[in-house]
């Protein structure tokens, strides 16, 4: 429960506000990089914070994200000619470089010093790990990009899928980690999980105790189960300022993935998954269950919840990137005879689309004045507290939210381990929670309990 | 193994559990003194229930059979502190606690909560120099 104060200060994002001010002090992902897959190709449009911008990629490769409105009369940069190094308004002919200097002003006397008086405005672009990074903040020189291990990746692959409501239903929906045992397991009985695997232990005990602490970049639980007779089954996930999660399925030594909940504005998202290999090429699957072999041997992954989730073509419209074909208008492809016959707890076609359905079903912007948050919301309500209490913090005494000029704190992982139950699962995981290390497989399978079959 | 339960002492002449007990006790009188909307008596409940989780909390870790239980049951009961504040401050804006009021009990709140983290602290660092301690007792420690 928030008050109706608190929930706007913690989901508005645009201009002027205290989140939206918070966010301008990150560089955040603005687009994927093939979305702009040529230099002088067709401009993309982008909302970003509330904001309406045009990306494009300039002749030299280099990427622009220019105010949507030309400075001059107002029309749209969208239908700009993308031409040698600049963006041409086609309305009077004003062009743009990546800067928003306007290098020609056709339209004036060429005695004219005008073009010099004139800039857009535009946000710095780099690119790293298929990404393209903005930074819409007010410093001259930005801050640092954040360390996060998977966008730093050779490997690094980048998945976009929109979503129709605000960013802190959708984020809130990574941090809460008993849902998983529900929403995507809570039709699997323990004759479906293999004894001793982390999905065991989560059927076996679907209501995890849990420890949460506030981290140098953001927020970091532990939940925990029973799994053998002195060890503990623990899930890790965090959550990273501003937008940032690390979600627990998968083995705590070798996760590198992360994703991103950017606000388009205050009611659209842009989920960014960022995954790169596992670390030290070491492939595990602690989570698997019997039905998800049997679906993987018929071939049918769709079945085992883990498809790839189907996506409309891509249209120029400002909410036209990465849409998936089920949304709320076709009730995300319901199928309950899916339920009737055991085969998920939803009837909805996969994981990702049950997260979807559910987030967007809480309505554009959640009413959190109306929620009855319990014991097991803890790390939703820790997370909520630390960033309201920062986008405070800037507003009120100026202060630097965390990690903005600390890239290093970032180098995070998260996912699954079993601990003995004599160790101190903070401390006792300290080098298991840091990125860009990796260990031997033998190591990294005695971390889930596990032994390679000899 | 830091196993550790032979010769403790009662939980209850520890300072930060007397903290918490004494705390569990003001939270539940000052749930007892609100004058809450019948569709907010829920969040008296979760308030009280809190109070109460924190301070079992400290009491199971003590009672199981490893120091490191005890230090979870401790980071547990501060996982309660955090949910207890976001509930005070949530009754504060809406006037349900007088400033008075919500000055003392997030005051004693806060002293919990120190009192916890330092104990927390102290455990780790305990942990730490033992040489039966979290690191070396680990089956699979490595470099």
């Amino acid at each position: 429960m928030l008050s109706k104060e608190d929930n706007e200060l913690l989901c508005r994002v645009g201009p002027g506000t205290p989140m939206g001010d918070l966010m301008r002090q990150y560089w955040i992902p603005a687009a994927r990089s093939d979305e702009l897959p040529a230099p002088n190709g067709p401009p993309l449009r982008v909302r970003l914070l509330g904001e309406s911008l045009i990306a494009f990629r300039v002749t030299s490769g280099k990427v622009g994200l220019i105010a949507n409105s030309c400075p001059h009369r107002g029309a749209s940069l969208f239908y700009g000619r993308n031409e040698a190094e600049g963006l041409r308004c086609v309305y009077h002919g004003w062009k743009f470089d990546v800067t928003g200097a306007c290098v020609d002003m056709p339209s004036e006397p060429p005695e004219s010093n005008f073009k010099h008086k004139v800039r857009a405005v535009t946000y710095p672009c780099v690119e790293r790990g298929g990404i393209i990074w903005t930074y819409m903040g007010t410093r001259e020189t930005p801050p640092p990009l954040p360390d996060l291990e998977a966008n730093m990746h050779p490997e690094c692959r980048v998945t976009t899928m929109i979503r129709d409501c605000n960013y802190m239903q959708a984020l809130e929906g990574d941090i809460d980690t008993v849902h998983f045992a529900f929403l995507h397991m809570g039709h699997l009985t323990l004759e479906d999980t293999y004894e001793g695997n982390f999905l065991h232990y989560q059927v076996k005990e679907r209501a995890p105790r849990y420890a949460v602490t506030d981290t140098e970049f953001g927020t970091c639980y532990g939940a925990y189960r029973p799994a053998e007779a002195d060890t503990y089954y623990w899930r890790f996930a965090n959550f990273l300022f501003p937008c940032y999660t690390q979600i627990p399925p998968g083995t705590l030594a070798v996760n590198r993935g992360f994703r991103a909940w950017v606000p388009m504005d205050d009611e659209h998202t842009m989920f960014f998954g960022i995954a790169a290999p596992p670390a030290g090429g070491v492939t595990v699957f602690p989570e698997r269950s019997k039905r998800q072999d049997v679906d993987a041997r018929r071939g049918s992954s769709q079945r085992a919840g883990l498809g790839i989730t189907e996506m409309l073509p891509d249209t120029t419209d400002w909410y036209g990137r990465s849409r998936p074909k089920a949304d709320a208008s076709n009730d995300y492809l319901l199928d309950r005879e899916k339920v009737q016959r055991g085969e998920s707890f939803t009837g909805l076609p996969s994981v990702v689309l049950e997260d979807q359905a559910i987030t967007e079903s809480m309505g554009p912007i959640y009413n959190r004045s109306q929620e009855h948050l319990g014991t097991s919301d803890i790390m939703i309500i820790r997370t909520r507290l630390r960033l309201i209490r920062a986008a405070q913090a800037l507003r009120d005494k100026g202060e630097i939210p965390p990690g903005v000029d600390q890239p290093e704190f970032y180098r995070q992982r998260s996912g699954g381990v079993i601990l003995p139950r004599s160790v101190d699962w903070f401390e006792a995981t300290r080098d298991l929670r840091r990125a860009f290390v990796e260990y031997p497989e033998e190591f990294v399978l005695e971390t889930i309990g596990e032994r390679r079959p000899t | 193994m830091a196993r550790w339960r032979s010769g403790r002492r009662n939980i209850d002449e520890l300072n930060a559990w007397q903290k918490a007990d004494e705390f569990s006790t003001l939270l539940h009188d000052t749930c007892s003194e609100l004058h809450v909307d019948r569709n907010k008596e829920w969040l008296i409940y979760l308030l009280n229930q809190a109070g109460r989780l924190m301070r079992d909390a400290l009491e199971e870790g003590w009672n199981r059979t490893y120091l490191a239980e005890y230090l979870l049951g401790i980071s547990e009961a501060l996982t309660f502190v955090a949910l207890i504040d976001y509930y005070l401050v949530f009754l504060r804006h809406e006037g349900y606690l007088t400033v008075e009021r919500a000055h003392e009990v997030e005051g004693r709140l806060s002293d919990v909560q120190d009192a916890l983290t330092a104990l927390a602290g102290r455990l780790r660092e305990e942990l730490r120099a033992s040489p039966e301690g979290s690191l070396s007792s680990f089956p699979w420690s490595v470099n």
